[in-house]
C-alpha cells in the first residue's frame, strides 16, 4: 500500500503548537502534534479524549489511528491504548518527562533515534482490578 | 410506598434506621432491600433466611468478525470509548462498557450480539420477623455498583409489595442516585457534626434534584453542634425522628441487635416514623 510509505509521527502536546509544552500523558493530552516526515509538513489535532468520562486511551489511539499516524511518542502508554495503536501496527515511543521539553525538541531526539520504544503498556490501566482482569480474560 | 434511607456520610445510621423501620412494620407485605452492594450489612440485623439467588450484570457486546465490516460505527456511538475499530480489527474493552446496549443496536450488519458479563448476585428470602429482604452483592474488584442495583430494583418479589424499604449506600454518587430513583420519601439519617452536615447537604442535593421528598433523622443527637439543626430549618426539611447519643445502641449495635431490641420504647417510634412518612407521601408536598 502506498500510505505505508508515508511516515506520520504524533506527539502528544499540552498546547496547540509544537513549540509548547510536549504532555507527558497521552489519553489525557489536549493535543497531538502530526509531523509528516517525508515532506516536513506539521499539524495540530484536537484529542477528542481530553475530558472523556472514560476510555480516553481507547479513543485517543483511535483518533491519531484514524490520521493515518504510525509513530506515537508521549510519555506513558496504558494497557487499551497500547492494544488499539498495537493492533493499528503503531511504533510507540516514550520521551523523558524528568525535564521540560517542547513538542519540537522531542521530534528532534525521535530524528536522532534518542528515544525508548515501547512494546509493552508502560502502567496498569485506570479502570480494572488486576483479579478482574485476569477473570475477564479467561471467559 | 417506597422509602429510601440515604445518609452521604457513611457509619451515621442508615442500617440502624432503616432495619428497625422494617422491623416497627413486620408484615409479610413489607420488603427490605438492601442496596449497599459493596458492603450489604442489614441482613446481621434482619437474619433472613436465603432461599432466591440470581447472577446480575450487564450485558456487553461480542462481535460477530465474519459479519462486521469495521465500519467504525459502534466505536462512534460509544459514549464510554469501549470499543475501537483500527482498519479490519474491532477491538471491544469490557471493563469499560456500561451495557447500554447502544452499539448492538446501531451496528448496520447485525454483527454484534450481547452476553451477560456477571457482575454480581442478588440474594433473597423471608427475614426472622417474615418481611421479604433481598440484598445485591457485588463482585469484588468490580468497579460499577449501579447495575447491580438496578438488577435488584428490578427483581421480582416473592409477595405483594405494600411498603419497600432501601438501604442506601453512603455517599451522593450514582449507586445513592440509582437507588433513590423510583422512591416515593427518602429519609436522610444524619449526625450533628460538621462532617455529618457537609455530607447531608451533598446528598440533599440529590434528592431535590430528583424532586422527592424527604425528612432527617438526626443520630447520635446531643453531640457536636446546632449546625445540621440550623440548615434542616433554612432547608424546610423537617425532622422526623431524633436518636441520643448513647453507649447502650452503641454497644447493642455492635452486638448486631437492631435497635428496637435494644431500646423497646422505638418500637412505637418507629411505627409513628412510617405514618409520619406515609402521610407526607400521601400530601404530595416536600
Amino acid at each position: 500500500m502506498l500510505e505505508e510509505r508515508k511516515m506520520k509521527v504524533a506527539v502528544s502536546l499540552s498546547g496547540r503548537s509544537m513549540d509548547g509544552p510536549f504532555d507527558a500523558r497521552f489519553g489525557r493530552a489536549a493535543f497531538f502534534g502530526l509531523t509528516d516526515m517525508d515532506t516536513g509538513e506539521q499539524e495540530v489535532l484536537e484529542n477528542p479524549a481530553v475530558g472523556a468520562s472514560s476510555g480516553a486511551g481507547v479513543q485517543a489511539a483511535q483518533s491519531v489511528v484514524d490520521r493515518g499516524v504510525q509513530v506515537v511518542v508521549s510519555g506513558a502508554f496504558g494497557p487499551k491504548a497500547h492494544a488499539v495503536l498495537a493492533s493499528a501496527g503503531v511504533v510507540m515511543y516514550v520521551a523523558p518527562s524528568d525535564r521540560p521539553l517542547t513538542g519540537t525538541e522531542v521530534l528532534k531526539l525521535y530524528r536522532e533515534q534518542g528515544l525508548e520504544r515501547v512494546t509493552a503498556p508502560t502502567h496498569a490501566g485506570h479502570h480494572d482490578h488486576p483479579a478482574r482482569a485476569a477473570e475477564r480474560g479467561r471467559r | 410506598m417506597r422509602v429510601v434511607v440515604a445518609s452521604g456520610k457513611g457509619g451515621t445510621g442508615k442500617t440502624t434506621v432503616a432495619t428497625s423501620l422494617v422491623l416497627a412494620l413486620s408484615e409479610p407485605t413489607v420488603s427490605f432491600m438492601d442496596c449497599d452492594v459493596e458492603a450489604p450489612n442489614g441482613h446481621i440485623f434482619l437474619d433472613p433466611a436465603f432461599d432466591r439467588r440470581k447472577e446480575v450484570g450487564i450485558l456487553i457486546p461480542e462481535v460477530d468478525m465474519s459479519l462486521c465490516t469495521h465500519c467504525g460505527i459502534c466505536a462512534e456511538v460509544c459514549q464510554y470509548n469501549a470499543i475501537a475499530v483500527i482498519g479490519t480489527k474491532t477491538l471491544v474493552f469490557p471493563e469499560l462498557c456500561h451495557g447500554c446496549g447502544s452499539c448492538t443496536t446501531a451496528c448496520p450488519e447485525q454483527a454484534i450480539s450481547e452476553r451477560l458479563d456477571v457482575m454480581g448476585v442478588l440474594e433473597g428470602g423471608d427475614s426472622r420477623t417474615g418481611v421479604m429482604f433481598s440484598r445485591g452483592l457485588l463482585d469484588v474488584g468490580e468497579p460499577m455498583a449501579v447495575p447491580v442495583i438496578r438488577e435488584l430494583k428490578k427483581w421480582p418479589p416473592p409477595r405483594v409489595v405494600v411498603t419497600e424499604v432501601r438501604d442506601a449506600p453512603p455517599g451522593a454518587s450514582c449507586p445513592v442516585v440509582e437507588s433513590m430513583r423510583g422512591a416515593d420519601f427518602v429519609l436522610l439519617v444524619t449526625e450533628p457534626t460538621p462532617f455529618g452536615l457537609h455530607d447531608l447537604k451533598q446528598v440533599a442535593q440529590v434528592v431535590q434534584e430528583l424532586g422527592l421528598p424527604a425528612g432527617v433523622v438526626v443520630n447520635r443527637d446531643g453531640i457536636g453542634d446546632d449546625e445540621v439543626d440550623a440548615y434542616c430549618r433554612e432547608r424546610g426539611l423537617p425532622i422526623l425522628m431524633r436518636i441520643p447519643y448513647d453507649r447502650k445502641i452503641g454497644e447493642g449495635i455492635a452486638r448486631g441487635l437492631p435497635l428496637v431490641d435494644i431500646v423497646p420504647a422505638y418500637w412505637r417510634r418507629f411505627r409513628d416514623l412510617s405514618k409520619e412518612i406515609a402521610s407526607r407521601v400521601a400530601g404530595g408536598g416536600p
